[in-house]
C-alpha cells in the first residue's frame, strides 16, 4: 500500500473553506485527515456528512432516464449534448444548486445565459437575497474573518449555530483563536449568541433567547437604547440580558455581528436583517462594527460575487430568488440542479406540476441524492478539492483555490458547463495537479 | 511556431517618446512586441490605419476595479458590472490597467475577478500594511525583510507595492508604544524593497508634511490632486514642490460625475460611506465623490499646466478611469489646459514609467505592442481631439487585436498570460510566517493564489 501525507489541503465542505487540512492518501482515497471539522472528515472519507461512518454514495456515471423510468448510461459528452437539446427549447431556466459549484463554473455559466430568462436560486437563496436587499439601503461595514481574528473583541452570532453551519468558524477565526491583538483568545472576546431557542451556543457564549415574532423588535430596542433612551423590551421578554448585551457593544472596541439563517426561515427576516444592518451601520459611530453572513454552501459567497460582476442585478432577463418554495413551475421551464438537491425541498405541489408540465430536470452532481434519482439527465461531476480544481470564495468573499488530489477521470463542473455551451470545447480537468 | 507578424500600414503616429508627432509611418508587430520596420520580412496581416491614428495604448495607473467587497457596492447599485469597465476601457483605448493593490489575502479575490474581466493587461500591487515587516524591522534585518518580500512579489504574481499610510499605528492604546513614524520605517523599508521591480505607491491623502523628507526618487505617490482639498494633512502645494527629484504622482483630477471614490480613514471616521476593514490600521472607504470639476480648483489647474515636466501621470479621483461616463467631456477639459502631445504623455508613457514598465506606453521598438487606433480628428481643437480619443476604432493587446469598434471586445478571457508576474522557482513557506503571523491562512495557500501561468 503507497500512503502519502498531503498538508495544507482547503476543505469544501463549508464556507470556512478550512486551508488547514492535513490527509493522508491511499492511491486515490483519502484514509486519514487531520483538522478538519467532522464534516470536513466526511467529505474527504466519502462519508455521509451527518450520519458518520456510513459511505456516501458518489455520482460516478452520466446518464439518462429512458420513459419506463430505466436509466441509460451515456458517454459525458452525449449526456451533455442532451441537456444541451433541452436548453434549446428552454423558455425559462431554473438554475437552481450554484453555491457547491467552482468560482469557474459559475462564471461559464452565467456567461452562457446571459440572454436567458433565468430564475436563479441558489441553495442558500433566502440569505443572498435578503442580503442584496438589505445591501441596497443600508452600509454596514465589512470585514475578514482575518480580521475578526485579530481584532474582534465582540462577536454576537445572530440567529445562527455556526456549530452546524460552518463547525470551525469558531474555533479558526470567530470566538477562540489568538490573533494580533487577541493574544489571549477568547479571553480577549465578549460572545453573544441570540437565537430563538436555547442551543449548544449557550456553552461557549452568552445566550439571549427570543421569540421569532419579537426578532425586529428586540434590534429596535437595543438601537434605541444605544442612542440613550430607555431599554423597551417587548413584553415578556426580561430585558437584563439585552441591556448586559449593549453593554457589551458599548464597551466593545472592534465588533463583529455574524448573521445567520434562523430569522430568515421566518418571514420577517429580511426585516430583522434591515434593522441589525442599521444598527450595525450606526454602531460605526463608536468602534469599527461590521455584519457578516454566514452561508453555508462552500461558494456561494462565489455565486453572490460572480451574479453581481457579470451584471445579475441589472439583467432583465434574470431574477434572484431566495427561496425554491416560491418557484412556480410552468410549461417551457428546463430545471438545472446544478450541484444542489433540489427535489429534497420541492414540494409535492412542485414535484406534480414538474410532472405535469413535462419540465426536464437536468442535474449536475458529484453525488447521489433524490434529484439525481429524478432526473431526466445526470451529468456526473468530480468534487472540488478532491477528484477536480476549482476556486471557491469564502463565507468573507476571500478567494481560494482547492487544488485536486489525484489523477482522477472525473470531469469538472467547469469543464461540464464549459461544453454545455460550447459544443466544440474539450471536456477534462483542466487543472492538473501540482507536483 | 513561429510568431505572428503585423503592420499598421499609412497611419498617423502619435508617440511622443519616439518623437512621432503626427507624422504618417507604418508600425511593425511580431509576437507581442513592436519590432523595427526593417526586420519584418513575411508579413501575416496588414492593417490598413490610413485615415487613423495610431498611438501605444493608455494606461490607467492608479486604478481600483476588483477591489474586495466591490461586490457589495454593486449590490447597492454604485458600481457598474466587470463588463461594463472592461468595455469602456477597451472603447478608451486602454490597454494596460493597474490595480493599485491587493492585501496578502485578498490577492486570489482581485485576481479572480480580473480573471473574469477579459480586456486590457493588468498588474496588480501588493498592498502591505508596515505592521507585516515588523519582525525584520526590530532586528533591523532589511536583508531577510528583501528576501521575503522578493518571494512574496514573485509567488502571489503582483507588481510593485502599496502602503495605505507609511507609519505604523496600531488600533489598541496598548500596542501605542510600538507605533512608528515615516523617518523611522521608510528607509528601512526601501532598503528592504531595493532591486524589486514595480512602484512604491502611497495614496496621498496619507501624507504628513513631515514625511515628504523621507519620501525618495522610486515612490509614487497616488491621487494627489485629491491634496487640493481642505483638511489634507499635507497640502498640495507643498507635495508639488516635493516632486521633481524622481518621485512620481498621478493627478486624481475630479470631474462632476456620479461615481465613487476609496480613501482609507482611520477607524475613527465613520462618516457615510462604505467601510471594509482590509487588515491595515485604517479602514477602506467608498462614498460618493461629490460632483465637482478640476477646473474649479484653481491650484490643481494650475499645476496640470505645469505639471507634465515633472513627469506627472493622469488618473482620475474616482476609484478608475473607466467610472467616468462622460470621458470626451473630461479629455476635452483637459486638452484646453495641456495640450494634446501632453495628453498622451501623461496617459501612455508617464503612467506606465510610474507603474515601472519600460515596455509600455510607448511604440518603440521592443515596446509590448498594446497599439490603439483612433480616427483622425476632424479639426485642430480640443473639441476635435476629444471626439477623437475618446473613442477607439481598435485596441491591441500584446499584438492581439482584443476591441473592435464596430464588433466589441473580441477576446475569450485568458487570464493567466494578462497577468504580470513570474512564478518563483522553488516554494520557501518559512519567508511567509511573519507576514501570516496571528492569520489562520497556510503558507501554501498563498502560492495557490498565484496566477497559474498556462493554466486556462
Ligand atoms: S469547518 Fe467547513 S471547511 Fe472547515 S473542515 Fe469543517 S466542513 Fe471543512
Amino acid at each position: 500500500m503507497t500512503h502519502k501525507t498531503v498538508t495544507s489541503l482547503v476543505c469544501c465542505g463549508c464556507s470556512c473553506l478550512c486551508d488547514d487540512i492535513d490527509a493522508v492518501i491511499d492511491e486515490d482515497r483519502v484514509v486519514e485527515t487531520a483538522n478538519a471539522c467532522r464534516w470536513g472528515a466526511a467529505r474527504f472519507l466519502g462519508l455521509k456528512k451527518f450520519s458518520s461512518g456510513l459511505p456516501r454514495a458518489r455520482c460516478r456515471s452520466s446518464r439518462r432516464c429512458l420513459h419506463d423510468k430505466q436509466w441509460k448510461d451515456l458517454p459525458l459528452g452525449e449526456a451533455i449534448s442532451l441537456c444541451r437539446d433541452h436548453l434549446f427549447f428552454a423558455r425559462r431556466v431554473v438554475a437552481y444548486g450554484l453555491g457547491q459549484m467552482s468560482s469557474e463554473a459559475l462564471w461559464i455559466l452565467m456567461q452562457g445565459l446571459r440572454d436567458w430568462e433565468t430564475l436563479w436560486i441558489p441553495s442558500d437563496g433566502p440569505m443572498l437575497e435578503a442580503f442584496v436587499e438589505a445591501y441596497k439601503r443600508q452600509a454596514p461595514a465589512l470585514t475578514h474573518l482575518e480580521c475578526v481574528r485579530n481584532q474582534a473583541d465582540l462577536v454576537v452570532f445572530w440567529g445562527a449555530n455556526p456549530l452546524r453551519s460552518t463547525p470551525r468558524l469558531l474555533s479558526r477565526y470567530g470566538l477562540f483563536p489568538r490573533g494580533r491583538f487577541t493574544e489571549r483568545g477568547a479571553e480577549d472576546r465578549k460572545a453573544w449568541t441570540v437565537d430563538i431557542q436555547a442551543t449548544e451556543m449557550g456553552r461557549v457564549t452568552e445566550l439571549a433567547t427570543i421569540p421569532s415574532d419579537h426578532e425586529k423588535a428586540c434590534v429596535e430596542a437595543l438601537r434605541r437604547a444605544h442612542a440613550g433612551g430607555p431599554m423597551e423590551v417587548p413584553a415578556g421578554l426580561s430585558a437584563k440580558p439585552w441591556a448586559t448585551l449593549l453593554k457589551d457593544v458599548e464597551k466593545s472596541r472592534y465588533r463583529v455581528f455574524f448573521f445567520g439563517r434562523g430569522p430568515l426561515y421566518h418571514e420577517h427576516g429580511p426585516a430583522v436583517l434591515e434593522e441589525l444592518a442599521l444598527w450595525v451601520s450606526e454602531l460605526r459611530a463608536s468602534a469599527p462594527t461590521f455584519l457578516v453572513p454566514i452561508l453555508c454552501d462552500f461558494n456561494s459567497m462565489g455565486f453572490l460575487q460572480i451574479f453581481l460582476s457579470c451584471g445579475g442585478s441589472a439583467n432583465p432577463k434574470w431574477r434572484l430568488q431566495g427561496d425554491l418554495r416560491r418557484w412556480e413551475p410552468r410549461p417551457g421551464d428546463v430545471l438545472l440542479a446544478l450541484s444542489g438537491d433540489c427535489f429534497w425541498f420541492l414540494t409535492e405541489d412542485q414535484k406534480n406540476a414538474v410532472r405535469q408540465h413535462h419540465i426536464p430536470v437536468l442535474a449536475l452532481s458529484a453525488y447521489e441524492t433524490t434529484t439525481t434519482a429524478h432526473a431526466d439527465v445526470v451529468l456526473a461531476v468530480g468534487l472540488q478539492g478532491l477528484d477536480v480544481s476549482g476556486q471557491a470564495a469564502r463565507l468573507d468573499g476571500m478567494t481560494l483555490f482547492a487544488e485536486k488530489l489525484w489523477a482522477d477521470a472525473a470531469a469538472s463542473d467547469e469543464a461540464v458547463i464549459r461544453k454545455l455551451f460550447d459544443p466544440h470545447a474539450e471536456i477534462g480537468n483542466p487543472c492538473a495537479p501540482r507536483p | 511556431m513561429r510568431a505572428k507578424t503585423l503592420i499598421f500600414q499609412s497611419g498617423t503616429v502619435f508617440d511622443p517618446v519616439t518623437g512621432c508627432e503626427g507624422s504618417t509611418r507604418d508600425i511593425a508587430v511580431c509576437g507581442d512586441r513592436i519590432v523595427a520596420l526593417e526586420h519584418v520580412s513575411d508579413v501575416d496581416e496588414i492593417v490598413d490605419a490610413s485615415g487613423m491614428l495610431v498611438t501605444a495604448a493608455a494606461v490607467d495607473c492608479a486604478a481600483h476595479v476588483a477591489f474586495p467587497g466591490v461586490w457589495a457596492l454593486r449590490a447597492a447599485g454604485l458600481f457598474p458590472d466587470g463588463e461594463v469597465l472592461v468595455r469602456r476601457y477597451a472603447e478608451r483605448g486602454f490597454g494596460h490597467v493597474h490595480e493599485s493593490w491587493a492585501t496578502l489575502f485578498d490577492c486570489g479575490t482581485v485576481q479572480a475577478e480580473w480573471a473574469r474581466m477579459p480586456g486590457p493587461d493588468i498588474s496588480v500591487g501588493l498592498g502591505l500594511p508596515l505592521y507585516d515587516l515588523t519582525t525584520w524591522m526590530e532586528a533591523q534585518d532589511a536583508a531577510t525583510a528583501h528576501t521575503a518580500l522578493e518571494h512574496l512579489w514573485a509567488t502571489l504574481g503582483t507588481h510593485g507595492c502599496y502602503l495605505p499610510e507609511p507609519r505604523l499605528r496600531f488600533r489598541d492604546d496598548v500596542y501605542k508604544h510600538r507605533e512608528k513614524s515615516a523617518q523611522e520605517l521608510v528607509p528601512f523599508f526601501l532598503e528592504a524593497c531595493r532591486g524589486v521591480p514595480g512602484p512604491i505607491v502611497l495614496p496621498a491623502r496619507s501624507l504628513l508634511r513631515e514625511d515628504l523628507e523621507v519620501l525618495a526618487p522610486g515612490i509614487h505617490v497616488q491621487r494627489a490632486a485629491l491634496l487640493t482639498e481642505q483638511g489634507a494633512a499635507c497640502p498640495f502645494s507643498v507635495l508639488a514642490d516635493a516632486i521633481g527629484f524622481g518621485m512620481s504622482a498621478d493627478l486624481g483630477l475630479a470631474w462632476p460625475e456620479k461615481a465613487v471614490e476609496l480613501t482609507w480613514v482611520p477607524p475613527d471616521d465613520v462618516s457615510g460611506g462604505r467601510l471594509w476593514d482590509v487588515g491595515s490600521f485604517l479602514l477602506l472607504k467608498a462614498s460618493p465623490v461629490p460632483e465637482k470639476d478640476f477646473r474649479d480648483e484653481e491650484e490643481a489647474a494650475r499645476f496640470l499646466a505645469k505639471g507634465l515636466p515633472e513627469g506627472w501621470a493622469f488618473s482620475c479621483r474616482q476609484a478608475n478611469l473607466a467610472l467616468v461616463q462622460d470621458w470626451e467631456g473630461l479629455i476635452r477639459a483637459v486638452l484646453e489646459v495641456w495640450g494634446v502631445r501632453e495628453w498622451f504623455l501623461a496617459t501612455r508613457a508617464q503612467a506606465a514609467r510610474a507603474l515601472g514598465f519600460s515596455d509600455r506606453g510607448h511604440l518603440a521598438p521592443g515596446a509590448r505592442a498594446n497599439v490603439a487606433l483612433y480616427r483622425e480628428p476632424e479639426e485642430d481643437t480640443a473639441a476635435g481631439w476629444a471626439k477623437a480619443l475618446s473613442r477607439c476604432e481598435r485596441l491591441y493587446v500584446g499584438g492581439r487585436e482584443i476591441f473592435d469598434g464596430r464588433r466589441g471586445l473580441l477576446v475569450p478571457p485568458s487570464p493567466r498570460d494578462r497577468c504580470v508576474g513570474t512564478a518563483p522557482e522553488g516554494f520557501r513557506a518559512e519567508l511567509f510566517a511573519p507576514f501570516l503571523d496571528g492569520m489562520s491562512l497556510r503558507p501554501e495557500t498563498l502560492r495557490r493564489l498565484a496566477p497559474r501561468a498556462g493554466e486556462p
